[in-house]
């Protein structure tokens, strides 16, 4: 068996993962193993879609010829792998779709947001997929600041009932297109997240993290077809909560497992809490470093 | 409290090449099912078949992670759980697509939930000008993407997969056309362009009654009038469009037929009829114009 710290979770895998921290540990919090799932979901309350079905404690996911993944009671995560299919979409799907389905069991909020290091704590960069978060979080990796997470940060309260971010796993995944727009060099084959997909692993595993952080900015990432240049905008408490909660990562789950309330009230305190600035730019054309030229001067005090 | 039931085929696709009267005859929906105020910016029909948005919702994942195949073997589920959800009768889905098969064999659009299509076609000489007005692109880039038999409406540059809506196979222009208008499962109701233009009360009468959708001529009447191509150009000069391409201009160009006279050379004219005459021919567009252009 495999040891491995990914989401705030010791983890223990019968499979391999070169994307999550090696760690030993005593208990684990999860355990990843290959085996048979269950066709269907029986019982109440099962929510069900294309290919995917869920309900409080239970979520059944099929990903047609890669594997079918089940995931119970917040702790466990059964693979049933589809013959022939190769082993980084294996783990792709279940780091997106089968660990959040574990963190939305145990009550943990992932949200759609890659982070870096600043003044002590981190700051946030949100948006959809494809709005600039990793190549944000990368560029400024670039400048000197330490990445903190991509694509999913953790919301927990601490002990101390604060509300702390954890990080997800010691990987950016970067478009080949941003490669260039960073200036990274090129691409290596091995490093492609799928064996057809022109989208690339950067791994910093010896950057990477685990303790939790205190969130000190949030930074929403837009594009958009009116805009011709890069703005930047504070939110309302209002408006940051309304686009916060859309940035909940699978919020398909988040209703299927009845999870509003939870989210509803941790959503609050994070907009509550900390200033939300919106960064509306082009959709089209290489605005990163005017991108990163808005936050830097966001950062120094200047709104 | 039951659910009410309704039929399971209530889909009715808005099928058309684009630039062919499909946003006018959504905005005329809008306006016929809404209660006035038409706002070009909220139409009432139900998305389009290309939505990022409606396959993540439906499927939980996030579509940036998987191939194009693999997205165009799940639509047609997708559709079928969308029709599901909807307590609604009818669902008005708007597609580019050419009507394909995917690479399971299976027709991307499904038959279970459709009700009906209706396609709109628009003279091809036409359609040139218009096309590339809305890519900000050529004339002649508008022609070849409609005389490439692969022909595909927002691909992304360097394999990127990311914005709102996936790349759609069109096929050309003659191969979109007789892919929706072959022998399919379900009925499709053809409405030209210039017919929309020349007689809009009888061709729009004719698609509502198509659809089974019961409502006196007086309201089918006053939705024409709501959504008359100047009002819907001054709605976007006033509040701008969303559904505007971003490399153009504006949206609502002219709204006129016969205007490639202007717009074509006789070799761009040549290089539409000599690919397209059969299927103009089948719809009454004229393919002996060329000398008449290159008098003019």
């Amino acid at each position: 068996m495999y040891s491995y710290w990914g989401f705030g979770l010791n983890i223990k895998s019968d499979i391999a993962f070169p994307e999550l921290l090696p760690k030993e540990f005593d208990s684990a919090d999860i355990n990843i193993l290959t085996k048979e799932v269950p066709q269907h979901l029986e019982g109440e309350h099962v929510t069900k879609k294309v290919n995917v079905s869920m309900n409080l404690t239970e979520y059944l996911h099929t990903v047609p010829d890669i594997a079918d993944y089940y995931v119970a009671n917040g702790n466990e995560i059964c693979i049933q792998p589809q013959p022939g299919a190769d082993e980084k979409s294996i783990r792709l799907f279940l780091l997106s779709n089968a660990m959040a389905a574990i963190l939305h069991q145990r009550g943990m909020i992932p949200l759609h947001a890659s982070a870096v290091y600043h003044d002590g704590g981190i700051i946030l960069f949100c948006g959809r997929s494809g709005a600039g978060k990793s190549t944000t979080a990368t560029a400024l990796q670039q400048k000197g600041y330490t990445v903190f997470s991509d694509d999913v940060c953790v919301l927990q309260n601490n002990t101390n009932n604060e509300l702390i971010a954890l990080p997800s796993y010691p990987m950016i995944k970067l478009w080949e297109d941003s490669f260039i727009k960073i200036g990274l060099g090129a691409v290596e084959e091995e490093n492609k997240i799928r064996p057809e997909m022109a989208k690339y692993a950067r791994f910093y595993h010896d950057e990477f993290n685990i303790a939790e952080q205190k969130i000190k900015r949030v930074f929403i990432l837009e594009t958009g077809n009116l805009n011709e240049t890069v703005e930047i905008k504070k939110l309302g408490p209002i408006a940051a909560f309304k686009i916060l909660q859309q940035n909940t990562y699978r919020h398909v789950q988040m209703n299927g497992m009845k999870k509003r309330d939870i989210h509803f009230a941790m959503i609050s305190k994070l907009a509550g809490e900390v200033s939300v600035y919106k960064i509306d730019r082009p959709a089209l054309g290489n605005t990163i470093e005017d991108l990163i030229a808005v936050v830097e001067s966001n950062l120094a005090g200047n709104d | 409290m039951t659910e009410p039931v309704t039929d399971p085929k209530k889909i009715v696709w808005l099928a058309s090449y684009p630039k062919s009267g499909n946003t006018w005859f959504r905005a005329f929906l809008t306006a016929l099912l809404g209660d006035g105020d038409l706002n070009i910016n909220e139409m009432k029909t139900d998305g389009i078949f290309s939505s990022r948005a409606i396959f993540d919702n439906c499927t939980d994942m996030d579509s940036t992670e998987l191939y194009d195949k693999e997205v165009k073997n799940l639509l047609p589920e997708v559709f079928r759980h969308q029709a599901e959800l909807y307590k609604k009768d009818k669902l008005f889905v708007k597609i580019h697509d050419a009507y394909t098969l995917n690479s399971n064999g299976v027709p991307i659009v499904p038959e279970e939930p459709t009700f009906c299509a209706l396609y709109f076609i628009r003279n091809p000489l036409d359609v040139v000008g218009s096309f590339a007005n809305h890519n900000g692109s050529t004339l002649d880039e508008a022609i070849t993407l409609m005389n490439n038999p692969r022909g595909t409406l927002a691909k992304q540059p360097k394999n990127r997969n990311v914005n709102n809506q996936f790349a759609q196979l069109m096929l050309s222009w003659s191969g979109h056309a007789s892919s929706w208008i072959a022998a399919l499962p379900f009925p499709v109701l053809v409405i030209r362009y210039e017919d929309m233009l020349a007689d809009t009360f009888n061709t729009f009468s004719r698609a509502v009654e198509f659809m089974k959708i019961d409502v006196p001529a007086s309201q089918i009447e006053r939705a024409i009038e709501e959504t008359k191509f100047e009002k819907l150009q001054k709605l976007e000069n006033e509040t701008g469009f969303q559904e505007k391409n971003r490399r153009s201009e504006k949206f609502f160009r002219k709204g006129v037929a016969g205007n490639w006279i202007d717009e074509l050379s006789p070799e761009q004219i040549k290089l539409i009829i000599d690919n397209h005459a059969d299927v103009m021919k089948q719809y009454n567009y004229p393919v002996d114009v060329i000398t008449n252009a290159g008098s003019n």
